[in-house]
């Protein structure tokens, strides 16, 4: 696809660099849409440092859908963040077991943007999983991350990562999960020196 | 995508990967599902491949929120830095301008005097003094008797009568005439009497022949204020 040469909105512009990678975009979201999810969640029972967390991980959840291609540009940035925000927040009120007040408008943005892996991210052999990916070493971290996290094509990640095709790539992402759930059965039974 | 038959799928990795990665179509998620819910092996292994998915993507995330956090704090680092550089900046700012307005009120206008010292020469009966010419825009008028003007210093316990002539630096003997050459430095010569010294100023008359007044200054020193300048005089100690 040919880079544009302009464009249309502020909108446009952060998409095309979060697609490139860009990590300054996420930050300048970030300032942007700061103020607005501050209230929200401030209005809601929350702190400032609560409302910090949960746009942060708005924006990861942004990124992945940028990444994999699933992204479609059906609202303004601002409205989508907020969205995802407010749906994270109603989402930690209830698992920390907070009286949820009940909200005075439902939210508009109602497309799922947090899917059911998610609720699976905070259980125990999760977190032995992303203890045992610290610990593996490289390419096979980059290999597992572009494959799984940003899901990019083979042929993608064989030319980033400077393997001779897809096949090959292919094949080294066979062994680097091998080794990754070595050290995860190692992590879970307490044997990671 | 999908096998012909329906057998343990979960061991073909890549249609696991697809599964969990939602990257089936409709029709072969659902006949996947179908089999998962009555084969124990193949849930097994799709849910321990979602755990494995699952964590990676969890790491990648975190790994991003650590960056991007870092970022922010960064720049609100940064922000801080350049507000502490401009209130620093400000702050000096305004030191460097109070002083100039300082310096230049002390030395150069408000109507200040700017006085020197002058030098010392000889410890004598008489002895010869270089009076150097200040700025004293406003002459004040002084008493004029014979053309001999009496003041008498006071410092302390003592006092002394000045007598102050003033003569033309034609008047001044041939070995002192080349005292005469520099405009700011007017020779005088200081000469003991019966009741004080005698001070003898060597520049020329002007218009308003007159000495205007003399402010002690010190001690031993004094200012002339005559023909519109300012002169300061240092005595040598013993001669008051």
């Amino acid at each position: 696809m040919r880079k544009p040469i302009f464009f249309l909105n502020d909108d446009a512009r952060i998409l095309e660099a979060v697609r490139a990678g860009s990590e300054d975009a996420l930050a300048e979201l970030f300032h942007q849409n700061h103020c607005a999810i501050t209230a929200y969640i401030v209005k809601n029972r929350g702190s400032e440092q609560d409302a910090e967390d949960i746009l942060q991980d708005a924006l990861m959840v942004f990124w992945e859908q940028v990444q994999s291609g699933k992204f479609v540009y059906a609202a303004k940035l601002s409205t989508y963040l907020y969205g995802v925000s407010k749906n994270l927040w109603l989402r930690r009120l209830s698992h920390i077991r907070r009286e949820v007040p009940m909200p005075e408008e439902e939210p508009q943005w109602q497309e799922e943007a947090i899917s059911p892996l998610e609720e699976l991210m905070v259980t125990e052999e999760t977190q032995a999983v992303a203890e045992a990916m610290r610990r593996i070493g490289s390419p096979c971290k980059e290999l597992l991350l572009m494959f799984y996290w940003e899901e990019r094509s083979m042929e993608e990640i064989a030319e980033a990562l400077h393997f001779a095709g897809a096949d090959t790539a292919k094949s080294k992402k066979y062994q680097c999960k091998k080794s990754l759930e070595l050290l995860v059965k190692k992590q879970l039974q307490g044997a990671v020196r | 995508m999908m096998p012909e038959q329906s057998a343990h799928w979960a061991e073909t990795q890549d249609l696991v990967d697809a599964y969990i990665m939602h990257r089936l179509s409709p029709e072969e998620t659902e006949r996947c599902s179908i089999h998962l819910a009555s084969c124990k092996a193949c849930a097994e292994i799709v849910r321990k491949e979602t755990v494995l998915i699952g964590g990676i993507k969890q790491y990648g995330r975190g790994q991003l929120k650590v960056r991007l956090q870092e970022r922010l704090a960064e720049e609100e680092s940064s922000r801080f830095e350049w507000r502490r550089v401009i209130s620093i900046a400000a702050v000096m700012l305004v030191m460097s301008v109070s002083a100039a307005f300082f310096y230049w009120m002390t030395h150069e206008g408000g109507g200040r005097n700017r006085m020197r010292e002058i030098v010392m020469q000889e410890h004598q009966t008489s002895l010869w003094l270089i009076g150097k010419v200040v700025v004293k825009p406003e002459p004040f008028r002084g008493k004029l008797t014979g053309g001999i003007w009496a003041f008498r210093l006071q410092h302390d316990h003592t006092s002394c009568l000045l007598h102050i002539r003033q003569a033309a630096p034609e008047a001044l003997p041939p070995e002192k005439k080349h005292l005469a050459a520099a405009a700011e430095e007017i020779p005088s010569s200081l000469e003991r009497t019966a009741d004080g010294v005698q001070l003898t100023v060597y520049m020329n008359e002007g218009d308003h022949t007159h000495l205007a007044g003399i402010s002690p200054t010190g001690a031993s020193s004094f200012i002339l204020y005559i023909e519109g300048t300012q002169i300061a005089y240092q005595l040598p100690e013993g001669w008051i």
